[in-house]
């Protein structure tokens, strides 16, 4: 078992602000590392490597669809959401990832104002992933 | 993992990330050399300036600028002949259709990746690297040249021979009848299929005469299995060029019960979806008769071309034949599966035959029989054989299918 029990410190639950303690709901996990253990093959050296990474390539992202929403530009916040939407899935990142399809799925109703109310979430969600990750003990 | 060492790869994707991560879950499998692209231009110019041959692409399907599939069609133009691996997170259905597409410009694509991946996946498409392909763009064969006057002759002499394709019960698997294929033995060219020659056929109003030849020596056959005891149904492909005579019921009718003394109801003529029908008051007279004379009439290749559900609602058949494009593709794509299942539907609300054409594994077996088709052909159960082969074949896969049956209860 390469997983879950291994990385359960990185298991963090957003309605508590302890990190160490993982929730028993899966479902509000904002990180499950395990699957990016998982997709590793079981190498739990490097999930802060590609932890930092995800970080990185999001905010930068996330910069882009700033701009574009600031243009109501609503086809290439489509198309980066559908890019970072990767680096989610890839560390577990899965809530975020919904947030990301469903911008990736507004290229059909243009609807610009269901698109700034999803980005300031993922603003919030991204920043509370990053704080709980660096609260984490490695 | 030596072998691997060796490969250079080039992966195409729009995302830092996903580069990043599985450039190194390349290198950890083994690979020496991972090439990077963010997009289909930078792609083609990474190619155009390699000096040694890159064995394998990774490439993302949705990119921003030159996506994918533009990317795939310009090397597909340029000659590329290495492998493959499609990469994306879209649906399924989208990332089925990349590759056919990619399949259909004569590239090798020997995989596809779902995102988001990991590195089992990617440890499967390695293994995949040292399996060869066989490039196929057309027809391999030399064009043969054949004329009217060969195929005449190849008539008058007998050239021609048919070869029978089981059909079996998926009830209980015993043989239930055969299909005819025409083979044609020709001095220079050898084995020659139908397709070589049926146009030839068709174009010089030698159809009828050809389909009477196969339809005397296919109930010749079947007299003589009959007369061993074996009850099958033999299937004959009619072109819808054939239904362009009103006698054409009668002079089936007395090759079957004069010459051969087999009944009509063991007579399946087949259609295909080949044609359009000219004259439908005529073929719709010729088909309705041909029925009331005791023959079977099967629409085949039920999906494709003209083989349509018009046609199925217009015309008396007696079997549907669901095509093997579906049919051996039903257990990989919910398309697949759900044309095979609506086909099946239908089949049953106009009561008719339900045969699956291109059966070529178990698992489509087992679908299709789950899906209620009620008889199978195809590869998996038997290729096209000789008569004189068919009974002992029969025989033999009539008795392990028994003792199959036997040891699973």
């Amino acid at each position: 078992m390469c997983g879950k029990d291994s990385v359960a410190f990185w298991r963090i639950d957003p309605m508590n602000k302890n990190a160490n303690e993982s929730s028993s709901d899966d479902a509000d996990l904002l990180i499950d590392l395990s699957v990016l253990v998982d997709a590793l093959g079981g190498d739990t050296a490097q999930v802060h490597k590609y932890v930092l990474l995800f970080l990185e390539s999001t905010k930068e992202g996330l910069a882009e669809i700033d701009v574009a929403l600031n243009l109501s530009d609503i086809e290439s916040i489509a198309v980066v959401g559908h890019r970072i939407k990767s680096a989610a899935l890839t560390v577990g990142a899965l809530r975020f990832a919904d947030l990301c399809l469903t911008l990736e799925q507004l290229r059909k109703s243009k609807d610009i104002e269901k698109a700034k109310k999803i980005i300031a979430s993922m603003h919030l969600m991204l920043a509370s992933i990053e704080e709980q990750i660096e609260a984490s003990p490695r | 993992m030596s072998h691997a060492k060796k490969l250079r790869i080039l992966m195409l994707d729009d995302d830092k990330f996903t580069l990043e991560f599985v450039t190194d879950l390349l290198i950890q499998l083994g690979i020496s050399e991972v090439l990077v692209a963010q997009d289909g231009k930078a792609g083609l110019s990474v190619l155009a300036a390699q000096t040694k041959n890159v064995d394998l692409l990774i490439c993302d399907i949705e990119m921003p600028g030159m996506d994918g599939i533009a990317f795939l069609r310009n090397i597909a133009n340029q000659g590329y002949t290495g492998k493959i691996v499609l990469f994306s997170g879209i649906d399924e259905d989208l990332m089925k259709a990349a590759e056919r597409l990619a399949k259909a410009r004569g590239l090798n694509v020997i995989d596809t990746l779902k995102k988001p991946i990991t590195v089992g996946a990617l440890a499967g498409v390695l293994m995949q690297l040292s399996k060869p392909f066989q490039k196929k763009i057309g027809n391999d064969r030399n064009e043969l040249i054949i004329e009217a006057e060969d195929i005449r002759q190849a008539l008058d002499s007998n050239q021609i021979v048919i070869f029978y394709q089981p059909k079996v019960s998926l009830s209980d698997n015993h043989v239930t009848g055969v299909e005819c294929f025409a083979r044609w033995y020709h001095a220079e060219y050898g084995l020659v299929y139908p397709g070589d020659f049926i146009s030839i056929v068709e174009q010089n109003d030698l159809i009828n005469d050809f389909t009477l030849y196969i339809l005397r020596n296919a109930v010749k056959q079947l007299a003589a299995w009959q007369r061993l005891g074996l009850d099958l149904k033999i299937a004959i492909n009619i072109s819808i060029d054939n239904l362009n005579r009103c006698d054409l019921p009668e002079i089936f009718e007395e090759i079957v019960l004069q010459e051969s003394g087999v009944s009509t109801e063991s007579i399946i003529l087949e259609t295909t979806g080949s044609k359009l029908i000219k004259d439908f008051a005529l073929s719709l007279d010729i088909l309705t008769r041909l029925r009331l004379k005791g023959f079977g009439l099967s629409i085949g290749n039920f999906g494709t071309g003209y083989a349509s559900l018009e046609k199925l609602k217009d015309l008396p058949f007696t079997e549907l034949k669901i095509d093997k494009v579906f049919t051996n593709s039903a257990v990989d794509e919910p398309s697949a599966r759900a044309i095979v299942e609506l086909s099946t539907r239908l089949g049953k609300i106009f009561n008719l035959n339900l045969v699956a054409q291109g059966i070529e594994k178990e698992a489509d077996k087992d679908l299709i029989a789950e899906l209620g088709c009620k008889e199978a052909q195809g590869y998996y159960i038997a290729k096209p054989m000789p008569g004189e082969h068919f009974v002992k074949w029969m025989r033999q896969y009539e008795e392990t299918s028994k003792q199959n049956y036997l040891a699973n209860t």
